[in-house]
């Protein structure tokens, strides 16, 4: 333990994975909220109903306070692969770099500029225009969700080129643009941004409904949250399925140590499921389990006897770590079904008219259960990176450059002070956010607020 | 010219942007600091409100093209500077919360404070960048062989504090194009204080390095005494500037002052880069050697230098949207 605490190359390690897990919290609640921004707008123009407007003023609030931190916890992630990781930026920074140029410019710089128009512009725009601004806005923040996660798969399944003389060479550009696990990752990333969204929306909406706070106005945006979600979860229990396949064929290291899995199976003998187990990386073996027969192949393979190649069969330098991965793993499977769990009784719920502005304050265990599910989504987004993550290692580009080999050449103690800044500094930027958040949600929505002559006309 | 120098102007042009928009955004906090009117303050902080996130993605847009153009000066420089860069990080995040959070606090003193002292904290960490890079850094073979506190010498501190007194010089030109009565009276006497100071503080910095022998790359003038007839021209055109931006501010112009520092900034870094170039890390660093791949140069032209009318326009636009006098806070929605 004490060599780690010396070892710059484990601090950054360290360093960025707080930094992003910290940043990631809030661009995930920010991208959904600002696809239900456009939602909310679209409705509004539609019906001139006012209790459109005023939702759409009143999670614009909550998206502000949400966006500020996502900005500034932004700009480190961004400087960090030049100060720690310095030799990984100047191997693969021409292909690299440029995606997060073209982040920067398709994505922050839309964002950006519109984000103050669809906030503060009501009076100095048209309706139009407004409605532009707003879909910009989540166009922008998709957009940068996409180009993240094209470097970040690049990092994953690195395609398109091979390294030569020190620098990464791009044969195909398209190739290493969409690498193999792109598609999918993105996907799931996307829904995750989405599903978060819903259970946060519905957990502040149910728990206002039971303080008897504004219920018609919570209730609509409960039950807008809710007939959402029930597509959204299990679409992404499907999505998050097919991705486990994806890496299976693409990383077959990482699923190993995802399910603990040792030996290989025998040809014609299925792999077993390791539902839960404690492994033991120094006797190669786990130190009980419980197993269901046949259960990894099907999962991997769609066959009950298909080959899953267990971790024995890497050399020892090749293996990730197991037991965080294996642990993140389930804890985030687990609550993508939980969350189907309460889609399910919600929809029973709601048929069996719970839902309505009498009945709904009285639904304490339903609206509880969503707010578990909001803490469950943030928990599952980041056990969900930690499982990707660290289920790379000991690449930092898989199968081209050790995570070693793209350090920086810096000290321990100047990553110890970069990192206990960070810390700091992070533990009182979340005290001051959620000293906010809990201001604009005991304030509530504003019932009265009007908006200008020229958006209120027909 | 190769592609690696038409990368290494849009660096250039790029850097002018962040330094001109986001200065005066700098400029506005390091002003607030110099009253204790929080009525002044609100209107004054309500004049960036709408821009200053947008003027400070410049930087983040600089730094992913910095990354992808030129990724041996991202991966190299940016380790060597670890101290200043991590400077700065924090800095932002002061500046950035300070004013987020202020538009939603009841008592607005302490994050005046904080977005005041974030600001210049962040200008003297691009002192500290810009002036390390300057001064010229040592690499062999690749790596980095200086000091882990070369960024800390007379000469880098003399550029933070140009820089200090260049934002506030801009702020003020923005504050006068932005507001009225007694607060823009009060911006132009800022103006002028802070204008002379630029310009004492830049023939500080010129007398300097002509007498630091060592530092005649800046100028045109490597390894000699003197400058350059193209420096000198340049900076005799961005002197040219100042002396116009004083004269507008005693017009009382209110457009001008703001559009003169953007002209006489150009110039300043015209002047340097007119210099420099094809070095991108002096001493001996080029833009050539530290250059992606021609092939994924050019893809990279294709689509920023495509996007880059684009943005300006959505910019220029978000601008327009929020022009005129700038009202406080509570009226803006
Ligand atoms: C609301 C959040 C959420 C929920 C409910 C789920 N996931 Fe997930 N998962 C993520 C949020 C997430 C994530 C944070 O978004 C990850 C990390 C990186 C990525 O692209 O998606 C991820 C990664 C991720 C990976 C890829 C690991 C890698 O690429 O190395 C797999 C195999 C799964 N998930 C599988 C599932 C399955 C089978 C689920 C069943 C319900 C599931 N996820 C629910
Ligand atoms: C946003 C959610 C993310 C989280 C929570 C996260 C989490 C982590 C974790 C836990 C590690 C440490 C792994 C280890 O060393 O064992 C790590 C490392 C790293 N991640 Fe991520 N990550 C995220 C997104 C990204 C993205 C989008 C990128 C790239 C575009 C990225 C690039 C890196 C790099 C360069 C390292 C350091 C090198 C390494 O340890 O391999 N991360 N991250
Ligand atoms: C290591 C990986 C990451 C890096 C380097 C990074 C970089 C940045 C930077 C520099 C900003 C500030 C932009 C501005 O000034 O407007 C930012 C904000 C943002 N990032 Fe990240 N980011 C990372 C991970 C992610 C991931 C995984 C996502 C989403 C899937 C994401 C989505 C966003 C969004 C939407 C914003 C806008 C601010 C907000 O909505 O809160 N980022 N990021």
């Amino acid at each position: 333990m004490v060599d780690f605490l010396t070892d710059p190359v484990f601090l950054s390690r360290v360093q960025f994975a707080l930094t992003t897990a910290f940043h990631i919290t809030f661009p995930t609640l920010t991208i959904g909220l600002a696809l239900f921004l456009v939602v909310l707008e679209w409705l509004w123009l539609r019906t001139h109903d006012l209790v459109y407007y005023r939702q759409f003023r009143f999670w614009a609030g909550l998206f502000a306070v949400n966006f500020a931190v996502g900005v500034v916890s932004g700009i480190p992630l961004e400087f960090q692969f030049g100060t720690n990781w310095g030799p990984f930026s100047a191997t693969v920074g021409n292909f690299f770099g440029q995606i997060l140029g073209f982040e920067g410019t398709m994505a922050f710089m839309l964002e950006s500029a519109f984000l103050y128009i669809m906030l503060f512009g009501w009076k100095r725009v048209g309706p139009k225009m407004h409605f532009f601004s707003t879909i910009m806005v989540a166009f922008g923040s998709s957009l940068s969700a996409f180009w993240i996660l094209v470097a970040n798969s690049w990092m994953q399944t690195p395609s398109g080129g091979h390294i030569e003389n020190g620098v990464f060479v791009v044969t195909d550009y398209l190739a290493a643009v969409f690498s193999p696990d792109l598609p999918l990752a993105f996907s799931h990333m996307y829904l995750a941004c989405v599903e978060l969204t819903l259970f946060v929306i519905g957990a502040v909406s149910g728990v206002s409904i039971l303080l008897r706070r504004n219920v018609p106005f919570y209730l609509t945006s409960f039950k807008l949250a809710a007939a959402a979600a029930v597509v959204i979860a299990p679409l992404q229990a499907f999505v998050g399925d097919s991705n486990g396949q994806e890496i299976g064929r693409l990383q077959p290291a990482k699923v190993a140590a995802i399910e603990a899995h040792w030996d290989t199976n025998k040809p014609g003998a299925g792999a077993p499921w390791n539902m839960l187990a404690w492994p033991d990386p120094e006797a190669e073996d786990n130190v009980f389990q419980i197993q269901i027969p046949f259960a990894l192949s099907l999962l991997i393979t769609h066959s009950p006897t298909g080959v899953v190649p267990g971790l024995k069969d890497f050399p020892k330098k090749d293996r990730p770590p197991i037991v965080l991965p294996f642990y993140a793993f389930r804890l985030m499977v687990g609550v993508g079904f939980a969350m189907i769990a309460v889609m399910a009784w919600t929809l029973w719920a709601w048929r069996r008219g719970a839902l309505t502005p009498e009945r709904a304050p009285g639904q304490g265990k339903l609206f509880y259960a969503w707010a578990l599910m909001a803490g469950g989504a943030y928990l599952a987004v980041l056990m969900g990176w930690i499982t990707r993550e660290v289920g790379r290692q000991p690449w930092l580009a898989y199968g081209l450059i050790r995570t070693g080999e793209g350090h920086s050449p810096l000290g321990a103690g100047e990553v110890w002070l970069s990192l206990a800044g960070f810390i700091t500094a992070y533990a009182v930027l979340f005290s001051l956010f959620l000293f906010f958040m809990a201001k604009l949600l005991r304030k509530g929505p504003d019932m009265d607020a009007l908006p200008p002559a020229a958006h209120a006309a027909k | 010219m190769d592609i690696a120098d038409v990368w290494y102007w849009i660096m250039a042009f790029l850097l002018w942007l962040y330094v001109f928009t986001d200065g005066f955004d700098l400029g506005v906090g390091i002003l607030c600091l110099h009253t204790d009117d929080e009525t002044w303050r609100d209107r004054m902080t309500a004049s960036i409100d709408s821009v200053w996130h947008a003027n400070q993605t410049w930087l983040v847009m600089l730094g992913g093209v910095l990354f992808g153009a030129f990724p041996l000066v991202y991966g190299t420089v940016l380790a060597a500077l670890y101290l200043p860069a991590g400077f700065l990080l924090f800095a932002l995040m002061a500046r950035g919360i300070g004013l987020e959070y202020r538009a939603e606090a009841d008592g607005k003193r302490p994050w005046t404070k904080l977005f005041g002292w974030g600001s210049v904290a962040v200008t003297l960490a691009h002192g500290f960048l810009l002036g390390g890079i300057l001064q010229g850094m040592a690499f062999a073979d690749g790596r980095f062989v200086g000091g882990r506190f070369d960024w800390f010498s007379p000469f880098t501190i003399l550029v933070g504090v140009t820089l200090l007194c260049l934002y506030a010089m801009i702020g003020a030109a923005w504050l006068v194009l932005k507001t009225d009565g007694e607060l823009q009276n009060q911006a132009r006497l800022w103006g002028i204080r802070y204008g002379s100071a630029t310009v004492a503080m830049l023939v500080l910095v010129l007398g300097y390095i002509a007498l630091d022998g060592r530092l005649g790359f800046l100028v045109g003038r490597p390894g000699q005494a003197g400058f350059a007839p193209s420096f000198i021209l340049a900076m005799v055109a961005a002197v040219l500037c100042a002396a116009l931006y004083f004269r507008a501010l005693g017009k009382g112009w209110e457009r001008r002052p703001l559009l003169y520092c953007a002209v006489m900034l150009a110039f300043v870094f015209a002047a340097f880069g007119g210099s420099l170039s094809p070095v991108i890390v002096p001493p001996g660093i080029t833009a050539a050697m530290a250059a992606a791949p021609a092939p994924m140069l050019r893809i990279m032209l294709a689509v920023i230098g495509g996007l880059m009318p684009v943005l300006l326009f959505y910019n220029a636009y978000q601008y327009r949207v929020f022009s005129g006098k700038t009202a406080p806070h509570d009226e803006v929605q």
